[in-house]
């Protein structure tokens, strides 16, 4: 802007002559405080305080919210029917879209440059996880892949099949990777974690129904094999029409390809260790028995 | 002031409201732009193009009629923002209320003692009918609608808002002409009438709030002011509308204008929380 | 403050103006004239009800924690914490049950880390949790190769059933042509034998009505004999039949042998 503002406006000139702001001057905005309702005073509020004249109402003796006067009510004439049965049992994964993810790369919250896990996702407040509401992470939505033009390595938890091809398109890596509910409380707050004072415990693997879905190369599951998961990038370059950029020649391939271990949580950090925040260490166990389960 | 006796023509039993516009305190005008002193201090973080920093006279304590040092600027964001009174009688009233625990407690008609049985049979006596002793009608009976229990009148307000009250306490402070900045919190002498003294020479006004944000405080100052009821010091994480308004002066030190300054524009910056913010955050500073 | 300041009144020595914090030593308890003169104004500053949250920045003395200078009323000590990490006393009595277990030591260590005092090698399970901890994970979460194998036995299952049911599917409809034609089939038959019934019926009733002059009910014993009647006729019709046809043929491959 070309024009230098006065900071604070006219108000602030306006100020100087009137009285100091005192404790006694403080007034709410005009309309900010709705008197309360007050029943049985007045003239005309007094006699049967809003309450009607005679019968259930005045009296207060109204039946139930649902009552129809002896006929079965609505609520019970309509037969149940299992809409919401097992609701609570559903996984449910953040919808994220393509052209969310562009525009929080593009405003510079999220560093293109680095693996792109939920965690980046979260510190950016790109998206909001609730583990204890069954969500099991995010998912990538395709509105906005015409606009998508970054090249990341991203790792969610589903995807369909045009973001994978958007992704993949601009020489990106996609990977469909799974959390258990307490892993993914821990990826997406991880101080509030290490703070506990707890080792990192080990990714669990998906059930069974959700075996088959992480392991077909198709959908870019982390437990499929990666020459598997190769030959679909060519066949999806293929049905979608687009030239696969070639990662092995491309100067960020060391963190194209860099992947967790399905039974890692965070890069860099192993399970079983425990992250000291406060003199910033990390230990490490020594026992056998500890190194072999964690390692397991 | 009316109550000094002798110093004016008004009797002395007028008591005159301290908010008045007091013609005897110099209208002291802002530093102009070419002025001589050199600006002690200028804005750490970066301020928005539209704005530009705000000049204010850096003084010394070190003598009672004293000329100012130098220059300070001050960030517009904090200490001139729009004036929002409303946003100050809501920090205000927050302030007084939600350490409020109000302990009034009256006795329910069943939980005074007595009135189990019966007074009077119901009909025949000619007296009206009554069912207990303790009713709410009766003298020494039940209350029917007091005050119940200790009852807590807690909650917060957001903290962007309350970070806004304390930017308009401070912005209009500085735009009433009594927000005053100082290099340094050093006293020549342990006297509290030398504060006093320079109080009145100066016209800053009859009671002064002083915020200092280092560890150590000059020992001339504490005990100046250990016996002074209108002359009172806090650390600047203490700053609070309420103590801004009650006292008709404030005074920072350049420590404390740097403190605030950082502390009050984070949170137009800021993610919004994950986790407390108490807790180590490795991008928000 | 629109009330007088009184320190001018008392000359040089300014008036204690405040109430002696009893927790600890205060600038005032060196000036013993205040007491006299505190009442006096403890009184007025009662009625006035100021609000000051004062709390001067003094120096932290190690002895008596933080000085708090003297403010109209006892105000509640801030908590901030800025001090060194709480270490609760495990021998004594009258920490609370939640100081001393485990889980409240792991967040002293996060929190505070070494400072804390705690030996990081508590942090992890022991030998005896361990082994309950891989139990459960043996139990509850089985290892991908025996889920696969789960996977695989129950696809198998699944085919297997949908292969025996397209199987049944297949050899119903392979028999379904015949089984229409029979029931075609039977359906005329069943139509034609009422239909030959219809016929006998209404012939007998012609007979009754011939022989007894009126309309006969089939259900009467006069009909009924009718019927035994006729019927008897007819066997010895096809009997008479039967044997000129035997001795037609008796009659007829000797003629022809014959000749």
């Amino acid at each position: 802007m070309s024009l230098i503002k006065k900071p604070g406006g006219k108000a602030l000139d306006v100020l100087q002559n009137l009285p100091r702001i005192t404790l006694a001057n403080l007034r709410p905005e005009p309309g900010s405080k709705q008197k309360e309702k007050r029943r049985g005073r007045g003239q005309y509020g007094g006699n049967r305080s809003g309450r009607g004249h005679k019968g259930e109402r005045q009296r207060g003796t109204r039946p139930r919210l649902g009552f129809e006067g002896g006929a079965t009510p609505f609520y019970l004439i309509i037969p149940k029917y299992g809409y919401n049965e097992g609701h609570s049992r559903r996984p449910q994964y953040q919808p994220l879209s393509l052209k969310r993810l562009q525009y929080l790369i593009d405003v510079g919250r999220l560093d293109p440059s680095q693996p792109i896990d939920l965690t980046q996702l979260v510190n950016a407040r790109g998206v909001t996880i609730q583990p204890q509401k069954r969500d099991f992470g995010v998912q990538l939505v395709d509105e906005g892949a015409e606009l998508f033009s970054a090249k990341i390595n991203i790792e969610v938890q589903r995807a369909s099949e045009a973001a994978i091809a958007a992704v993949e398109r601009n020489g990106g890596v996609l990977t469909n990777s799974f959390y258990d509910p307490i892993s993914l409380a821990i990826l997406i707050k991880p101080v509030p974690f290490f703070q506990r004072g707890q080792p990192i415990p080990k990714r669990m693997h998906p059930g069974e129904e959700m075996v088959p879905f992480y392991m077909d190369p198709c959908a870019r599951g982390y437990l499929a094999p990666p020459e598997q998961v190769q030959q679909a990038r060519l066949a999806l370059a293929k049905k979608y029409g687009y030239v696969l950029p070639d990662l092995s020649r491309d100067e960020l391939f060391h963190m194209l390809s860099s992947r967790k271990d399905p039974r890692q949580i965070f890069f860099g950090l192993s399970p079983g260790w425990v992250v000291n925040m406060a003199d910033r260490k990390i230990l490490k166990p020594t026992n056998e028995k500890l190194v072999q389960y964690y390692g397991s | 002031m009316s109550s000094m006796p002798g110093e004016s023509s008004l009797p002395s039993n007028l008591r005159l409201p301290s908010n008045l516009v007091d013609p005897s305190r110099t209208k002291r005008p802002p530093p102009p732009a070419d002025s001589s002193l050199p600006i002690i201090r200028t804005c750490d973080s970066s301020v928005p193009a539209h704005l530009s920093p705000l000049l204010t006279w850096v003084e010394s304590l070190a003598a009672q009629q004293g000329d100012p040092v130098g220059l300070a600027q001050l960030h517009p964001d904090v200490f001139a923002v729009p004036s929002r009174l409303d946003i100050l009688h809501q920090v205000e009233v927050w302030q007084r209320s939600y350490k409020r625990i109000s302990y009034a407690n009256t006795k329910v008609r069943s939980e005074v003692r007595g009135g189990g049985r019966k007074p009077w049979r119901q009909k025949g006596s000619g007296r009206a009918r009554v069912g207990s002793i303790r009713s709410p009608l009766w003298r020494g009976g039940g209350v029917s609608h007091g005050p119940r229990g200790p009852t807590s009148y807690y909650y917060m307000l957001p903290m962007k808002v309350r970070v806004m009250g304390l930017k308009v306490a401070l912005s209009s402070k500085l735009a009433q002409d009594y927000l005053y900045v100082v290099e340094s919190l050093d006293l020549p002498t342990p006297d509290p009438q030398y504060i006093l003294d320079l109080l009145r020479q100066r016209h800053w006004g009859q009671s002064l709030l002083i915020v200092d944000a280092c560890d150590e405080l000059p020992e001339n100052l504490l005990q100046a002011t250990a016996n002074l009821k209108t002359v009172n010091i806090i650390p600047a994480i203490g700053l609070n509308v309420h103590s801004m308004l009650k006292h008709e002066a404030v005074v920072l030190t350049l420590a404390a204008v740097r403190f605030l300054e950082s502390k009050l524009l984070w949170h137009d910056e800021r993610y919004t929380p994950l986790y407390p913010f108490k807790m180590p955050y490795s991008d928000l500073p | 403050m629109s009330f007088p300041i009184r320190f001018n009144k008392s000359g040089n020595e300014s008036v204690a103006e405040t109430e002696i914090d009893r927790r600890g030593p205060s600038f005032m308890s060196r000036k013993m004239a205040a007491p006299v003169l505190a009442v006096r104004t403890g009184i007025l500053f009662r009625s006035f009800k100021t609000f000051t949250t004062l709390k001067p920045f003094i120096p932290v003395i190690p002895q008596y924690g933080v000085l708090t200078h003297t403010a109209n009323y006892h105000a509640k000590p801030l908590k901030l914490n800025l001090k060194d990490p709480y270490i609760p006393d495990k021998t004594s009595e009258k920490t609370p049950e939640w100081q001393l277990t485990e889980k409240f030591d792991r967040k002293r260590y996060g929190r505070y880390g070494d400072a804390s005092g705690i030996d990081p090698a508590t942090l992890w399970p022991t030998d005896e949790k361990l082994e309950a901890m891989i139990k459960d994970e043996a139990e509850w979460h089985p290892t991908l190769e025996v889920m696969l194998k789960n996977i695989s036995l129950r696809e198998e299952e699944e085919a297997a059933k949908r292969r025996a049911k397209e199987k049944l599917i297949a050899s119903n409809m392979a028999k379904m042509p015949k089984m229409v034609a029979d029931w075609r089939r039977e359906r005329s038959e069943t139509k034609k034998k009422m239909a030959e019934e219809k016929t006998r019926k209404d012939k007998l009733l012609a007979e009754a009505r011939e022989r007894f002059g009126y309309a006969v009910d089939p259900r009467s014993s006069k009909f009924l004999e009718m019927v035994a009647e006729v019927e008897k006729e007819q066997k010895k019709k096809k009997k008479l039949l039967k044997r000129r046809q035997k001795e037609e043929q008796a009659a007829t491959p000797l003629a022809p042998a014959d000749e």
